[in-house]
């Protein structure tokens, strides 16, 4: 398929790309930045964090790459840790003024358990079935002198 | 028939009622539109026997019980992370590669209620993550404008294949999903209308979620009124969402409206870095229009927008880590032969399943989400989240207040494959949304309008953001807007349509062929039809005809059958009279009834005369008697008195 026949046909209308002078003032003639950018010195994350990160999300990250990706990340949302927000509630939902709807307590669905299981892997006798559980996936491996509050492990 | 790729509903569905075209032939062309274009990778699935039989169903209602719906006969594409039952949604992911969904989304199922015909699922970034549709499994969807196979440009994201099946005439409309731009981007990138709608005003039930608090199912079609007729189908309360706006929704109307009563509020913050001279002039050229129409327009001030985009992240990638921990493998989904433990299970198969777009996403979520960090960073973002949305709450009320906002919808035309993959994900979302997210930080309505071409002949767009609240009123401004822009405007957008439609001809002949071949195969579908009709009367009246027929013999054998019955009888009609007149004969003599129904009129008229004279006579005799015994008494006396 050739999609450049567009090119051709536009070439013809010249007059588009002549610009005329704009009057309006309203857009601005520079680029506007109205708070100061905070420039983060290089985030580094430790091993530890990194194995607890893993364990958490169940997903494991390349030891270099991704290690990167995530110090980057951290370093671009860390951009506004310097801006004050004393006294301002945090936004969790857009329809926090409306109330939520209640549904009454009855049964509307059901019978579906064939439905349900066709996407499963793995089924027996109508079960999902999975490995065994309570083995945790690696042993964090924690440096002598790093801290990490117990409920994180 | 050539514009066929520029029609509006509107039009499509007046060929259909001049059986210009039928529902089928048009689905069955748009089929064909969507295998010629597959190069473009505008879809994942294409759902040929499903948009056919739509296609039947439509033509039916249209032809036979002449009781048509809103949308019978348009063709649609679906991104591929709805849920549409019996039809595979993969997301994009090698996660969801097999998974075949047992409902439909609200979306679908309302656009399906109104008629619309399914042409396939559209190709996206994975679980929704980009603004290029990139990073897809099933490869990248590319640009048709300026497409050149070994340099082309990408089509904007994440959905992507929804705006590129919309712009190479794949389908009349398509569904997206927005969360931070990405039906907006596509749309812009692709020339075509993309509409964000108010946060909750269309169901995400069966939309697979990828930031709750932000995601809206979007809309891209070429025009502000297809998106407007789509609008009307999809959005509304929905009891299987309970973050639906349960307001009454009530449809939208395009109508002319006075551009001098409306203010429009230009929003200096959007000028960013990076922003290309094109697009900034493109924006001074609308500004300009608006102020020769004497539409109120003035620089207005949202502080916080540069730091939306950091925000933006930040709340993106915690949702991202808290959704995806559905993929496990167990119930749904990529399963590998893992079998030491659950855990080692689920992290083996989300390896697999996700690209490192989507790992990475997780774990920066994460990171954010741990308690060390969770103020720091988490509700940080949710508390500069509310300033955000106070700063256009600001400018859409007061004394001071705006009815609209216009800013630029990206910061460039569409950039090539080669310039945009050599960024990672973070950046092109942080360079490409930023534009686009605030709205969906607020949960305002945004859309984004094409409105002239690049010098590498590519679309430029602007984008309209209103408030939410009153949301349809602000949707109906919104969308006027955009038709009521001056003339030039209109005059650019015609071109940009009527070179569309020129190429049509001239360059994909195959296509013209076809279409008159469908024009063609069409009438004689309508000469056959109408034969048909007629056979079908004929054959209706011969049938009620023999019915008669039969009816009537079936008659006179009960007739026949019944007279014969009655000759056995005595007395039998032949003897009737016979044995009448015997009856009477003895009635003379004796008392027996005679049953008046076996009696002649004549014969009854008689017995009364007899009976009355019965009685005359009795009557006489007793006078008779009567004198008789009175003269015997005169006789007597008068011997007496001798």
């Amino acid at each position: 398929m050739k999609y450049c026949y567009v090119l051709g046909t536009f070439s013809k209308l010249k007059n588009i790309h002549r610009i005329a002078r704009y009057r309006s003032t309203a857009v601005p003639s520079s680029p506007v930045q109205t708070f100061e950018k905070n420039q983060v010195k290089e985030v580094s994350v430790d091993k530890n964090t990194i194995a607890l990160l893993e364990r958490l999300s169940l997903v494991k990250t390349d030891p270099v790459e991704g290690v990167k990706v995530l110090e980057d990340s951290i370093a671009f949302a860390s951009q506004i840790l310097h801006l004050n927000t004393d006294h301002v509630e945090p936004l969790y939902s857009v329809l926090e003024d409306r109330n939520l709807s209640l549904r009454s307590d009855k049964i509307n669905q059901g019978n579906c358990q064939k439905d349900i299981l066709k996407n499963a892997a793995v089924t027996e006798d109508n079960y999902f079935v999975a490995p065994l559980g309570n083995i945790p996936l690696h042993e964090v491996e924690i440096e002598k002198d790093q801290k990490i509050k117990k409920n994180e492990i | 028939m050539n514009k066929l790729t520029s029609y509006t509903i509107k039009e499509i569905h007046k060929a259909y009622r001049d059986k210009f075209l039928t529902p089928t032939s048009f689905v069955d062309l748009c089929l064909q539109k969507a295998k010629q274009a597959s190069e473009l990778n505008a879809f994942v699935t294409i759902t040929n026997e499903i948009a056919e039989n739509h296609g039947i169903e439509s033509e039916k209602r249209f032809y036979i019980d002449r009781k048509f719906k809103e949308l019978d006969g348009i063709t649609i594409g679906i991104k591929d992370n709805f849920c549409t039952s019996f039809i595979p949604t993969t997301c994009a992911s090698e996660m969801l590669r097999n998974f075949t969904p047992a409902y439909d989304a609200t979306v679908y199922a309302r656009l399906r209620a109104a008629g619309a015909c399914l042409i396939g699922k559209c190709n996206l970034d994975e679980f929704a993550m980009g603004s290029g549709t990139i990073d897809s499994i099933f490869g990248p969807t590319r640009n048709p404008w300026s497409y050149d196979e070994s340099n082309w440009r990408i089509a904007g994201g994440s959905s992507g294949g929804s705006a590129v099946a919309v712009s190479s005439g794949s389908c009349v409309a398509a569904i997206g999903s927005d969360t931070g731009g990405s039906t907006r981007n596509p749309a812009a990138l692709c020339g075509i209308v993309g509409l964000k709608p108010t946060y909750g005003l269309v169901s995400r039930y069966g939309l697979i979620p990828l930031v709750n608090s932000m995601d809206v199912p979007g809309i891209l079609a070429r025009t502000v009124e297809d998106v407007a007729k789509v609008l009307n189908c999809i959005a509304g309360p929905d009891h299987l969402d309970s973050t639906t706006i349960k307001d009454e929704y009530i449809p939208i109307e395009i109508k002319d409206i006075d551009l001098s009563k409306v203010r429009i509020g230009i929003p200096k913050e959007y000028y960013c870095e990076g922003m290309s001279n094109e697009v900034i002039d493109t924006w001074k050229l609308v500004t300009d229009l608006l102020e020769k129409e004497n539409a109120v327009v003035k620089s207005v001030s949202l502080p916080y927008t540069s730091v939306s985009i950091a925000v933006y992240s930040i709340l993106n990638q915690c949702e991202v880590a808290s959704n995806m921990s559905r993929y496990d493998g167990l119930e749904f989904g990529l399963r590998t032969n893992e079998i030491y433990s659950t855990e080692e299970l689920y992290a083996s198969s989300r390896l697999q399943g996700f690209n490192n777009v989507v790992r990475s996403r997780i774990l920066t979520g994460n990171y954010f989400l741990l308690t060390r960090n969770y103020d720091k960073y988490f509700i940080k973002a949710l508390k500069l989240r509310r300033l955000i949305a106070n700063d256009f709450r600001n400018v859409f009320n007061g004394d001071d207040k705006v009815d609209l906002l216009l800013t630029p919808t990206t910061l460039t035309d569409a950039p090539t494959f080669e310039e945009f993959s050599g960024k990672h994900n973070r950046d092109q979302c942080a360079f490409q949304d930023f534009c686009t997210q605030p709205a969906n930080m607020a949960g305002i309505p945004a859309v984004s309008i094409p409105i002239r071409l690049s010098k590498n002949n590519l679309p430029l767009s602007l984008q309209l953001m209103g408030p939410s609240a009153s949301t349809t009123e602000v949707l109906t401004k919104l969308n006027v807007s955009i038709d009521a822009l001056p003339p030039k405007c209109q005059q650019h957008l015609s071109q940009i349509a009527k070179a569309q439609s020129e190429t049509d001809i001239e360059q994909i002949d195959s296509i013209a062929i076809s279409l008159h071949q469908s024009k063609l195969v069409s009438e004689q579908l309508n000469d056959e039809y109408e034969l048909l009709k007629l056979k079908q009367k004929d054959k209706q009246l011969q049938a009620k005809i023999d019915r008669n027929n039969k009816f009537m013999d079936k008659m006179r054998e009960e007739l026949d059958c019944s007279k014969s019955s009655l000759m056995q009888r005595n007395p039998n009609p032949e003897t009737i009279q016979e044995v009448t007149r015997q009856l009477k004969l003895k009635a003379k003599y004796s008392k027996l009834p005679v049953p008046e129904q076996a009696m002649p009129k004549s014969i009854v008229l008689l017995a009364e005369t007899l009976a009355s004279a019965k009685a005359e006579a009795a009557r006489l005799q007793s006078r008779a008697e009567d004198v008789k015994l009175a003269s015997e008494a005169r006789h007597t006396l008068s011997r007496l008195m001798r």
